[in-house]
């Protein structure tokens, strides 16, 4: 229970600071009516807008009045379409849901496999060529990837279509762009962690079991391995949110990441500010649920906690 | 009993044989147009910036039409009958229009002066406190409208005006249908607006695409294409894979040097424009620039020549002084902004200039190709002595910051209208926000009084000579004292199917009524 409160509170206060932090940073940095004004707007017209908006106020009054109706669930109003923010940015959030969760299958799917050969047979030719591979794909932009995988497949194979989000087809370059530098990573710390279990006693000691290569992996090395791979895995949540922004920009995909992009720039207040907020949001669930994981797969971490709170 | 039975098969029968029939009837074509974006709102006054007057020109009409394909060009200014067939001046303020009769709106309710009449209503877009904000600077001139009758208006202006018919041609005065505005209200309106142009609204999904689809009632003739959907593409090389692989049919906002490219495929070409708009600088005149020579060398030393051919592959111009050729006042043996490193070189030693930094602050990605030109005018600064330093920010607010050092910033001028109204007089003159910069008094340019005494005369006169000479006169000054200068007109590229036959204009609309649009099978 008290383990929940800290956590919340905790959560809480993390998601005041960036609200704070977001507000202040965009509302010192541009004025909206510059944004979204056509640039030989004249003065009374601006002045107009900033009347409408309430952008007359002084800033620490539009501070507690956005805070205000904050707490009272109430996210504002876009200033580019007069849509309730909320609506807007929710509407967006399957799209980012499917884009980001494919992506990541994918560098799992690719990732985790990878590391794990390339651990077994450390050092041999297939283990370099393993790591060359995701020395590529880590250090590839991934606006560059986009722009590359749309050169190949849609100007000149012309077998995928370049943009949009209409079909499963559309979901493939996206997905793709953003899983390969996780994969890359994901190979990366699979077979590091596996190489240090493969040395681990138990190890040996399954090994004189009699226990046969598949087992051993599955049942000896990869749950022990995958702590330190879960705990990558939290962290990474938030860098995949951060890479769709850019994929998304790339191949149109109409997720949070281009929102987020139209609405920085437009200094559209109320939709980053509900955007910062659901990723926060985000961030603090996925932290707990690899705090959780922790638990599920080391019985340490268990009955350490368990230990703590006696 | 089987007599109704059989009448019913016979209905279906009908039925049958009779919807595929009309479905086949209808073999135009689905137009896809990729776009950098798309607007927030379709009230045609609310945002008229170039994503959104793109799709709203095809969706509304105005009495009177701009027809800018009279000489060929896109940028033409002759004025043709729109949802008015006719026009007749009473006054200097007063002009009676002659509605058409039986033009339908999108949801078949008829055009009568009462549509005229709410949408130029002071309480929409002008009066003194409106519902919109953004229209006001184009309507401010208007008294009011009265109806005649069913089909005939009387619009009044405030003051005498030779330019209302021009004005009632261009941006802001578009008709809306009156009842359904105020049935929905103008949020509800702005999603779903309803006027009495070609294409009407079919979907709108947030983020990915606007589709209209044909108003097959309009007035000017069945539109060319069935339906014609917006999608937002961002990334211009998307909007370039995805014309040639076949996904649209148009692409916008194609940057100069990608032009060859586009060429290059055989079913593909480009359509150009220059718009009615130039890439400027301001000067402001206090610190360094504060003496006028200063900055008319900083002038002097821009090879505008070298620019366009460089940057825009000398597919564009610079007009001769704030104008364009489509101006019914144009005049034609204006000069042309000087290139005299030489000049500039004297003017700056008469000045006693003494390398003092110079700060020129700009927003990157605001205007196409900015950053290019910034870098290669600091050269062609430095080449003459003038030390100028690049500050590159994020956007406008940063450029003006009071708090901030900016000596030099980039500007865009829109001529809305083909008269120094439309944009040197709000502009430059004594109520511009170059005259009268509220964050920073300093920042000011104090004009001579002779400029403005003569703005009045371009205002108010309704003499044609008299409005052209007070109209050289200022330019003359504005010329002298330099408290700004213009680079170029900017070159707007669309890429298409070769099968489409349509042509841009020098305002970014776009034209989709059957006169501007065909699509070859």
């Amino acid at each position: 229970m008290l383990w929940f409160l800290t956590k919340t509170l905790r959560a809480v206060i993390t998601m005041w600071l960036v609200v704070t932090f977001v507000f202040f940073v965009l509302r010192l940095s541009g004025d909206p009516t510059m944004m979204l004004l056509p640039d030989d707007i004249d003065e009374a017209t601006r002045d107009f807008y900033r009347r409408l908006w309430g952008l007359d106020r002084p800033i620490m009054v539009q501070y507690w009045s956005y805070l205000g109706a904050l707490l009272q669930g109430d996210f504002g109003i876009s200033f580019r379409n007069n849509l309730d923010a909320f609506g807007l940015v929710w509407d967006r959030v399957p799209k980012t849901a499917l884009l980001t969760g494919t992506a990541l299958l994918i560098s799992l799917a690719i990732g985790i496999p990878l590391g794990i050969v390339a651990a077994f047979y450390r050092d041999s030719w297939l283990d370099r060529g393993v790591m060359a591979v995701s020395v590529f794909g880590f250090s590839m932009p991934n606006f560059f990837l986009g722009i590359l995988l749309i050169l190949v497949f849609s100007l000149n194979l012309r077998v995928l279509p370049s943009s949009g989000s209409g079909t499963w087809a559309h979901l493939i370059m996206p997905a793709a762009t953003l899983g390969v530098s996780f994969a890359a990573q994901f190979a990366r710390y699979t077979r590091s962690s596996m190489i240090d279990v493969l040395n681990k006693s138990y190890m040996r000691t399954a090994r004189s079991k009699g226990a046969g290569p598949v087992r051993r992996v599955n049942l000896h090395a990869l749950p022990n391995a995958a702590i330190p791979v879960v705990t990558i895995l939290g962290f990474k949540v938030g860098e995949l949110l951060g890479g769709a922004v850019i994929t998304e920009t790339v191949f149109a995909w109409p997720g949070i990441g281009r929102l987020l992009t139209n609405s920085v720039a437009a200094r559209d207040l109320a939709v980053v500010q509900c955007i910062m907020i659901l990723l926060a949001l985000t961030m603090v669930l996925a932290n707990t649920i690899t705090d959780l994981a922790y638990g599920w797969l080391d019985p340490r971490v268990r009955v350490g906690a368990k230990a703590g709170a006696r | 009993m089987l007599k109704s039975i059989l009448k019913a098969v016979a209905v279906a029968a009908v039925a049958l044989t009779a919807a595929p029939a009309l479905a086949q009837d209808d073999n135009r074509p689905d137009l896809v147009v990729a776009v950098n974006n798309l607007p927030g709102s379709l009230e045609g006054i609310e945002e008229m910036g170039n994503v959104a007057v793109r799709i709203t020109y095809s969706m509304f009409d105005s009495l009177i039409r701009r027809d800018f394909l009279a000489d060929g060009s896109g940028t033409a200014s002759k004025l043709v009958p729109g949802l008015a067939e006719s026009w007749t001046r009473v006054d200097d303020r007063t002009l009676d229009l002659k509605l058409r009769e039986g033009v339908k709106f999108h949801d078949g309710s008829e055009l009568t002066s009462d549509d005229v009449v709410f949408s130029f209503n002071a309480g929409r877009g002008h009066g003194y406190d409106p519902l919109i904000g953004a229209a006001r600077r184009f309507m401010l001139t208007i008294s009011h409208v009265e109806p005649l009758d069913k089909y005939s208006v009387r619009v009044v202006s405030k003051e005498p005006d030779v330019l209302l018919e021009q004005r009632l041609a261009g941006y802001a005065f578009w008709v809306v249908e009156n009842k359904s505005y105020m049935l929905k209200g103008k949020d509800a309106f702005a999603r779903s607006p309803v006027g009495t142009g070609p294409y009407k609204m079919d979907e709108w999904v947030e983020g990915e695409y606007i589709r209209l689809a044909s108003h097959d009632d309009y007035f000017g003739g069945m539109p060319a294409a069935k339906t014609v959907t917006f999608v937002e593409v961002p990334e211009v090389s998307a909007r370039i894979a995805g014309l040639v692989s076949g996904e649209y049919d148009i692409s916008v906002n194609i940057p100069p040097d990608q032009i060859p490219t586009i060429e290059s495929y055989d079913d593909l070409k480009v359509e150009r424009i220059v718009l009615d708009n130039t890439h400027m600088l301001v000067f402001y005149t206090a610190g360094p620039l504060e003496d006028k020579r200063v900055r008319q060398a900083l002038s002097l030393s821009i090879d505008r020549k070298l620019l366009r051919d460089a940057l825009w592959g000398g597919l564009n111009y610079t007009p001769n002084g704030h104008q364009l050729p489509s101006y019914q006042m144009w005049i034609e043996d204006y000069p042309e902004f000087e290139y005299n490193p030489d000049k500039a070189r004297a003017l700056l030693a008469e000045a006693g200039y003494d390398g003092e930094e110079i700060v020129y602050k700009f927003p990157l990605n605001y205007y196409l190709l900015s950053t290019e030109a910034a870098q290669a005018m600091q050269q062609m600064w430095k080449s003459v002595g003038l030390n100028v330093k690049l500050e590159p920010v994020e956007n406008f607010g940063q450029v003006t910051d009071p708090n901030g050092t900016v000596h030099i910033r980039p500007w865009s001028n829109t001529h809305r209208m083909p008269d120094p109204t439309g944009s040197f007089v709000p502009q430059w003159g004594a109520d511009s926000e170059v005259q009268n910069n509220r964050q920073d008094a300093d920042r000011a340019w104090d004009a001579p009084a002779e400029f403005n005494e003569l703005h009045e005369v371009i205002i108010a006169s309704t003499d044609w000579d008299e409005r052209q000479q007070a109209y050289r006169g200022a330019l003359d000054i504005w010329m002298d004292e330099a408290p700004g200068t213009m680079l170029y007109n900017p070159l707007e590229t669309y890429a298409m199917r070769k099968a489409i036959t349509w042509k841009p204009y020098g305002l970014y609309y776009m034209d989709l009524r059957p006169y501007n649009l065909q699509i070859a099978e």
